[in-house]
């Protein structure tokens, strides 16, 4: 089961409203390389794993992954904080504000609904850790893909903390699938 | 501004060696600093605001620099050391699940887990409830404003 912690894993706080950022930000929240995908893919893969060790990392990355998806989203809910329509036109939101208003939808960048077959679960340990660390590095590449483009400290600084998750990741993940593979797993 | 330096921070200053351990047993403090440093490249004083603990995996990106949260209110103080402790000791977990078998880790594990309790534990008799199950208040307070995405740095 879960429980709620009333905190986010690093605080956001950010002051300054910027259309165009939120539009970038939205893709972690709803894109292939999105921390939903994350958790969701983690989340179903925890059911097929051999051993402790695996249901473990998988069960707690997935964990850790939905409290990334909940500081995306807070990072894009302040970004859009205060915009009038007319701004959110301007900022090519125009589309994103007729079907959601001032809501929240998991969508990528161009607007495209989050889908399950941005996740893989092929039921087998070594294949699906692959796809964990290919995910990962994606994710990573993302994350610096939004730092080049974000001006803002505010925004900056979390994206670097997420960032920096993805690397500690796809390093757990590694160790897992490099122990797997000399223990026999094909 | 939320992300600048902060040298004179020391209310709660996360030391594991730092971690203000000495509270609890005074005598193994010493050697117990002393496994810190030399475990796994162990950076319990700035792995929160890297976004990482475990210095040996650190990747940074380009010149970009990593800095360390302001606080200014007690409670912002505190309330962050205790996300830096929650951090900390998850990182520590995911370290864990794939060696259960350091003992090393496994013992600094259990201090951070410790020292965050306390901290929460204080937290919530001081200022709000961070999990529904404390709520003991003399009124319902669990759905009292802040909710985390409000900003303004929660206080
Ligand atoms: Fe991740």
């Amino acid at each position: 089961m879960f429980k709620y912690d009333k905190k986010l894993q690093y605080p956001i706080d950010i002051k300054n409203k910027d259309l165009k950022m939120a539009k970038y930000i939205i893709t972690q929240f709803g894109g292939s390389n999105g921390e939903l995908s994350a958790s969701l893919r983690y989340f179903s893969q925890k059911f097929s794993m051999p051993t402790e060790e695996g249901k473990a990392l998988l069960n707690d990355i997935a964990t850790e992954e939905l409290s990334h998806q909940e500081m995306v989203a807070t990072m894009v809910n302040q970004l859009i904080s205060g915009a009038s329509v007319k701004e959110l036109e301007n900022a090519g939101l125009s589309g994103q504000y007729a079907e959601h208003g001032y809501g929240l939808f998991p969508n990528d960048v161009n607007g495209v609904p989050w889908n399950a077959s941005y996740i893989a679960n092929v039921g087998d340990p070594i294949a699906n850790l692959m796809e964990d660390m290919a995910a990962e590095q994606k994710a990573r590449v993302t994350y610096e893909h939004l730092i080049d483009l974000a001006k803002d400290e505010d925004v900056i600084q979390p994206l670097l903390f997420l960032r920096q998750r993805e690397v500690v990741h796809f390093n757990r993940f590694k160790e897992l699938y490099e122990k797997y593979t000399k223990e026999g797993y094909k | 501004m939320l992300f600048e330096f902060n040298d004179n921070d020391d209310l709660y200053d996360l030391d594991l060696s730092y971690f203000n351990l000495d509270k609890m047993d005074k005598l193994d403090n010493n050697k117990y600093s002393m496994n810190l440093k030399n475990s796994n490249d162990l950076d319990l004083e700035n792995g929160y605001f890297l976004g990482n603990i475990f210095s040996n995996i650190y990747d940074p990106y380009k010149n970009y620099k990593p800095k360390k949260i302001n606080s200014y209110s007690e409670q912002q103080k505190m309330l962050l050391k205790i996300q830096e402790l929650d951090f900390i000791e998850n990182d520590l977990a995911l370290y864990l699940d794939i060696h259960p078998n350091d003992t090393k880790v496994f013992e600094i594990f259990k201090r951070v887990n410790k020292e965050l309790e306390n901290l929460k534990k204080k937290y919530y008799e001081k200022y709000e409830v961070l999990e529904l199950i404390c709520d003991n208040k003399s009124k319902y307070t669990w759905i009292d404003d802040p909710w985390p995405w409000d900003g303004g740095y929660y206080v």
